[in-house]
């Protein structure tokens, strides 16, 4: 009956374990398998992903989101441009449901799994965003005053940042830690 | 006998201890020859709003600049910046106001303007403005000091003096800071609401695809040609080779000009524009008439607003007259409202289906009572045109601004691995595979220091910037402001470097009485400004000649040096420092937050060292530092591909995968949002919303004339007013004012003629310039004369010399922006009497100097 115990505490540990929770703590290439020989996408800095399992120094994380049809860039909700996956075929993405918006516009509830470096998961999504908002207060105060947060909305961030990011000459990863930070902001 | 001069002796009597006896800018005893004529200093480089320049150094004076070899236009503004240098409203040294230094915070507030100045140590300043600041957050808390320090400084990574304020107070112990500019605060504000962004800063259509593609060009509300002389940046003036080039290919093409103004503008005259005369603040009205002729008539394109926009069936039923007011918005009753015929209202609707037309939006007619509404009817009527995301056509609304549509070079981003595009997501674009084509950018000081501490916790509230005087009249008050609520901070103290408030706000009288609520008024200048003037410790700053520096063209184009080419004025000092030394007053902690341990040359290098190290990983060549400090600039090349770009064409193509940042992923003529805000003067679509005081209003009996306030030919704002640049416009000593002769000849006004101008909220001097470069009805004086009280500090005074800003009101434009105004209804008389002098461009009077 101590056995059983055990093995059901185990069960249970593994079961919240996969149930999510876990988050991208920088851009990440998504790779087909644990050898990180072919990636098949890139996932974004503070995506939520689910841990499926280990191999080495990779884990197998499954990444839920909403795509726009056709769209290689999967968003972590529908309707608002959070980005949380960059696929490099649209058509490797798996449907899982559909969801249409007050607008008639079509949201495909997609799923995509693969494996990524396990240093680059976290479990506090606070912390991640705290990087994005050093960067926010080092990169987008200098030449002109610092906006607010509230400034604009989280799906109007991404062309303000589009805009300045060619001013500022943000990289990528930049440019993304600052658009979590803002677009996650209460 | 008298002692005989040598070299060496008159050197080191007119030294600096010398000059600290007679410390006025101009007397500190020059070198003759020897020291000063064919010795003549190191010519050195250095940068500003107006352009790059070569200091000229001469008898320890910067005494002339020469423009920047590759600016592709110097502008005459440059010439201001050695004559501001030595201009005899230089502040030389730390002052405060008499009853200031008498009774500190509990002082006559009344007196501020008439109060003379006393001078004081920089230590006595420092540890006045340390004890307050620390008084009001114990007392009161940090949001009680306002850090909003709105203006336009100067250009330097390092010395700028918004950034440095706001690290100081956020470290210090915090502040209330301010959101939106006086330059696009509805624009901002309304169309992330439309288009997902912000139009005020996002990309235009390159000027190489409008020169190859468009067929017709409208400078709406907007100046092209004189605004981007100046620059947030650097200017390279790039900008002008374009329309340089525009202009040539127009006269192959017979690509056709309109200028939709009330005024005939620097850019309407240099392309030979056709002149639409519109009624200040009517344009919405226009626009509408315009859009109601293509529906009517079936011109309008039908496919893209069903595939591109989302709302046009609620906005048509309001277009038609089958809305709430019954009104249908034809020509017509468009041009009862606008003044434009409503045969030219059809006829240019017409040529704007017919021709491939790249309507320009300027920030003018978004300055007004309902400013966001033009905009956003801008970019309706541009969905009806449907050529929005093709070669040369659509709309933009920055050209005007810091050279808009000028192809720049790539961000090189540092890791152009992960740069290269998948999908429409966000990232920096790679430099070109053979030859980067790209620059890194320069960053700055951050408002924020890295360094750990209790300032990391502190949350720095904002208020609209704009409703700066709103918010002293009614502490505690609650607004409505952009789809939120937001509530008015107590403030009890202010602190300004590098802006001007007593220009670039409105309602100068209403303004110098809410002022008096602050207990204390710091500013950091280096002009006796209106803004000095008012203030109770006025501390002088170093110009950007006088210290070392680095920045960049806005374009990216250039990384400049900008080296120190004289010393101080007087007793100026750099407003790093000046912060440094406020700080020494809290503890060596917040010294070093504020520094984190780095002296000023280190922190210029640390930028430009980001700068090297991110263009090394991207493949792009810069020079070590000592080399390019030596040079004075690095150059970076702008790729082929810039030169195509189409606003909004990714979206176009697929607006699907390309959505907008819109709820609907489209352009939104119907906004839900804004509709469920409730708000009364912004509804859930573009609409005509009488102004508070335009021509057709009753208000026009008793100030039958419409005042437009541009943006000045030879001014940044406010700035180089108190150079000689003046006498290049000025009629007899005030700001000219513009008038259309059926105006004046009612007037008995003749050219050159000294004018009253008033309304209900106050009185400014002005120079007639009779003309018909504008239209009927409508008068035209720039913004930026320095106010000029006949009575300093008294309320209600005359201004001598022609500050626009006492006479327009500070009335939001809706609950949405809360933005300002920039036009007012106003009468003229030719002035009586006895013509007051001038009485700013020179120190007040100051005890102790």
């Amino acid at each position: 009956m101590f056995v059983k115990t055990i093995t059901l505490t185990l069960c249970l540990a593994s079961f919240l374990f996969g149930a999510g929770g876990s988050f991208m703590s920088k851009n990440s290439p998504l790779f087909s398998d644990a050898s990180a020989k072919e990636a098949i996408g890139e996932l974004i800095v503070s995506a939520e992903v689910k841990e499926l399992s280990k191999s080495g120094e990779y884990t197998e994380v499954e990444f839920i989101g909403y795509q726009p049809k056709d769209s290689a860039v999967v968003y972590e909700k529908a309707g608002v441009l959070i980005v949380g996956l960059e696929v490099a075929n649209a058509g490797a993405l798996k449907v899982i449901g559909e969801k249409t918006d007050e607008y008639g516009t079509v949201w495909l509830n997609v799923s995509m799994k693969g494996f990524v470096a396990s240093s680059a998961l976290g479990k506090d999504k606070g912390s991640i965003l705290k990087a994005g908002k050093e960067l926010f207060g080092a990169k987008c105060g200098t030449c002109h005053a610092l906006h607010a947060e509230s400034e604009f909305d989280a799906n109007v961030w991404p062309s303000i940042l589009d805009a300045m990011g060619e001013q500022a000459a943000l990289s990528k990863d930049e440019k993304y830690s600052i658009m979590k930070y803002l677009q996650n902001y209460k | 006998m008298t002692k005989k001069m040598d070299r060496r002796s008159f050197l080191k009597a007119s030294g600096a201890a010398a000059g600290a006896m007679v410390a006025t800018v101009n007397a500190e005893a020059i070198p003759l020859v020897g020291d000063s004529i064919l010795q003549d200093g190191v010519d050195g480089v250095s940068a500003s709003h107006f352009g790059a320049v070569t200091t000229k150094v001469r008898n320890g004076r910067f005494e002339s600049v020469e423009a920047f070899a590759e600016d592709r236009y110097p502008t005459s503004l440059i010439q201001g910046l050695p004559a501001r240098t030595y201009a005899q409203d230089r502040i030389l040294y730390p002052c405060v106001r008499e009853g200031y230094l008498k009774n500190g915070y509990k002082s006559d507030k009344s007196k501020r303007g008439s109060d003379k100045y006393v001078r004081v140590s920089w230590e006595k300043a420092f540890d006045l403005i340390a004890d307050e600041l620390k008084r009001v957050y114990k007392n009161y808390g940090p949001d009680a000091v306002y850090g909003g320090s709105y203006g336009w400084f100067c250009v330097g990574s390092l010395n700028n003096p918004q950034a440095l304020l706001g690290r100081m107070l956020g470290v210090a112990g915090g502040y209330t800071s301010r959101t939106l500019t006086y330059s696009t605060h509805a624009i901002r504000a309304i169309t992330p609401y439309v288009t997902g962004g912000d139009e005020s800063s996002n990309q235009q259509t390159a000027y190489p695809n409008l020169i190859a593609n468009s067929e017709c060009i409208v400078f709406w509300s907007s100046d092209p040609i004189n605004t981007n002389q100046i620059a947030w940046g650097v200017p390279d003036h790039q900008s002008y080779d374009y329309m340089k080039q525009l202009k040539a290919e127009a006269k192959k093409r017979g690509i056709k000009f309109y200028c939709i103004d009330p005024v005939y503008n620097n850019t309407a005259v240099y392309f030979g524009a056709e002149h639409i005369q519109v009624r200040p603040t009517t344009d919405v009205a226009m626009m509408l008439g315009m859009a109601h002729y293509l529906y009517s008539e079936n011109l309008y394109a039908k496919e893209f607003v069903e595939k591109y926009t989302s709302g046009f069936a609620e906005f048509k039923a309001y277009l038609l007259g089958d809305g709430e007011d019954k009104t249908p918005k034809t020509p017509e009753w468009a041009a009862k409202i606008c003044g434009v015929e409503a045969s030219v209202i059809k006829m240019l609707a017409k040529e704007f289906v017919s021709k491939r037309t790249m309507l320009m939006g300027g920030w003018g007619f978004q300055r007004a009572h309902h400013g966001e509404q033009p905009h956003w009817m801008l970019i309706t009527l541009a969905s009806m045109i449907g050529q929005i995301g093709l070669p040369g056509g659509g709309f933009g609304c920055a050209y005007h601004y810091s050279d808009g549509g000028v192809p720049a070079p790539a961000a090189a981003t540092g890791n152009p691995l992960s740069d290269v595009k998948m999908g429409n997501g966000s990232q920096g674009t790679a430099a070109g595979a053979d030859a980067p084509a790209a620059s890194p950018g320069l960053t700055g000081i951050s408002v924020n220091s890295k360094v750990d501490g209790p300032w990391k916790q502190r949350k720095i509230p904002v208020i609209p910037v704009s409703r700066i005087v709103e918010c002293l009249e009614n502490p505690g008050r609650e607004i409505l402001f952009d789809g939120k609520k937001l509530t008015y901070p107590d403030l009890k103290m202010a602190y300004w470097a590098g802006g001007n408030p007593f220009h670039h706000h409105q309602d100068r009288n209403r303004m110098i009485k809410a002022w008096q609520k602050f207990e204390t008024f710091v500013v950091n200048e280096c002009f006796w400004t209106a803004t000095a003037r008012m203030a109770d410790i006025v501390l002088p700053a170093t110009t950007e000649q006088e210290r070392n520096d680095i920045t960049k063209s806005h374009t990216n184009s250039y990384i400049f040096a900008m080296k120190k080419a004289v010393e101080p004025a007087g007793e100026a000092m750099d407003d790093f420092d000046i912060f440094v030394n406020i700080l020494r007053r809290f503890s060596a902690a917040e010294v070093l937050a504020f520094t984190e341990g780095k002296s000023k040359m280190e922190w210029i290098k640390s930028f430009y060292e980001e700068s090297f190290n991110k263009a090394k990983k991207s493949g792009v060549a810069m020079p070590l530092f000592d080399e390019f400090w030596e040079k004075g600039f690095v150059k970076f090349e702008t790729p082929e591909a810039a030169k195509n770009f189409i606003k909004y064409k990714t979206f176009r193509d697929n607006p699907v995968t390309h959505r907008l940042g819109t709820p609907s992923g489209k352009i939104e003529i119907f906004s839900k949002k804004i509709a469920g805000f409730g708000y009364k003067e912004c509804k859930g679509h573009p609409t005509w919303f009488e102004p508070m005081e335009w021509l057709g209003s009753s208000v026009a009996k008793e100030f039958p004339l419409n005042l437009v306030s541009p943006h000045p030919k030879y001014r940044l704002h406010s700035q180089l007013n108190n150079t000689w640049l003046r006498d290049l416009e000025e009629v007899q000593g005030r700001e000219p004012i513009w008038m259309h002769p059926k105006d004046a000849a009612k007037r008995g006004i003749q050219n050159g003629d000294v004018v009253r101008i008033f309304n209900k909220r106050g009185q400014v001097l002005g120079g007639a310039v009779v003309t018909e470069a504008v239209m009927e009805g409508v008068v035209r004086m720039q913004e930026g004369g320095w106010y000029d009280p006949k009575e300093p500090g008294k309320i209600g005074s005359l201004c001598v010399h022609g500050d626009v800003n006492v006479l327009i009101a500070d009335i939001p434009t809706s609950e949405l922006a809360q933005g300002n105004q920039a036009t007012a209804l106003v009468e003229i008389e030719k002035f009586k009497g006895e013509l007051p002098a001038i009485g700013i461009f020179k120190a007040p009077s100051i005890k102790g100097a």
